[in-house]
């Protein structure tokens, strides 16, 4: 079968995995995790609720040296409205892009994995990008394996992240 | 890799825009490795999909699309099995500088509904854009209640 063409595939930094199952609603837990990890300086790098019929699911990607204090921030996912969380300290994003939010690459993707015997634990569509969550260990393999089935342009930049921002709140000759 | 220190100096978060659509499907669906895969180019396309998985196997999937082609996924589904179809439903998603690289955003986006009542039927952050997948006749009420939280373009704000 020929490759499908795309135009990338970039990983994310290292991070830390929170995910939160057996919630009736995503409200009141969601707006309150959020708020306790913005409270925290702590960014959410990837999000994803999903559920039906009073059983939803979050999974919530931040810093992998921050997510030991996120999960601590948000209680463990106890509170209202929220049941007992898990915490995988070190996954990572891996983002297909331009996709053009086709099922033919969604499918591809699965697939490619699948055959690797890859496990990965959330996925998420944005406006021209796949991202996948997968252990951190697992991303080069996941990178050769999506490499079987989609052809990436000559001269692709490297897989890498090249950036990592951090947010403060003051400027560095204030501190 | 680089490592940048970023600071924001905003009233309210700026955003380069609300987009709402309506009459969107939301549809629940296993993928099912072992089926065959009778794949025809280019294929339907979605509004947005979601997944998570809990035990590592499940693999199933929430997509959102538009009707047409929810009925080409429904006559040539390959590996996916769709077991529900809920609609309409809207959706409202934005853009907005460095998310994803700031923390507070998706709790602002979240915390501007929950203050309206408005409860989500689903959710994705990615990137540096956020989806809210709502009940027909709430994405325009989540839009309202976003811009209070949230700043417009100015060509945004002069369309309302």
């Amino acid at each position: 079968m020929d490759k499908v063409r795309i135009g990338g595939i970039k990983k994310s930094y290292e991070l830390g995995l929170l995910k939160f199952g057996g919630l009736r609603a995503p409200a009141p837990f969601l707006p309150g995790i959020c708020r306790k990890l913005a409270e925290g300086r702590i960014n959410i790098a990837f999000l994803v609720v999903t559920g039906r019929k009073e059983e939803y699911q979050v999974s919530c990607c931040v810093a992998a040296e921050e997510a030991g204090r996120a999960f601590d921030l948000v209680g463990h996912g106890r509170g209202p409205g929220g049941t007992e969380g898990r915490l995988r300290p070190s996954v990572g994003l891996l983002s297909l892009y331009p996709t053009r939010a086709n099922l033919n690459v969604l499918d591809l993707s699965l697939a490619a994995l699948h055959r690797s015997a890859l496990t990965w634990h959330a996925l998420a569509s944005s406006l021209s990008t796949l991202t996948f969550v997968l252990d951190y260990r697992d991303l080069e393999a996941a990178i050769e394996a999506l490499t079987g089935v989609f052809e990436l342009p000559s001269g692709h930049a490297p897989f890498e992240p090249e950036m990592k921002v951090f947010q403060s709140t003051a400027l560095k000759n204030e501190e | 890799m680089v490592e940048t220190i970023a600071v924001y100096w905003e009233d309210r978060i700026k955003t380069y825009g609300f987009e709402l659509a309506t009459g969107l499907a939301l549809v629940q669906a296993r993928w099912a490795a072992g089926r065959e895969d009778r794949r025809e180019a280019p294929g339907p396309t979605y509004g947005l999909v979601l997944a998570q998985s809990f035990d590592g196997a499940t693999l199933e999937l929430t997509l959102v699309m538009e009707a047409q082609a929810v009925s080409d996924l429904e006559k040539r589904p390959g590996r996916l099995e769709l077991y529900e179809v809920t609609a309409p439903v809207d959706m409202v998603h934005f853009q907005g500088p460095h998310f994803g690289d700031r923390y507070g955003i998706a709790a602002a986006a979240f915390a501007a509904l929950a203050e309206d009542g408005l409860p989500l039927l689903a959710a994705g952050c990615a990137g540096s854009s956020i989806y809210l997948v709502l009940s027909e006749g709430r994405g325009e009420k989540a839009r309202k209640a976003l811009d209070q939280s949230f700043q417009v373009p100015r060509a945004q704000e002069s369309e309302k």
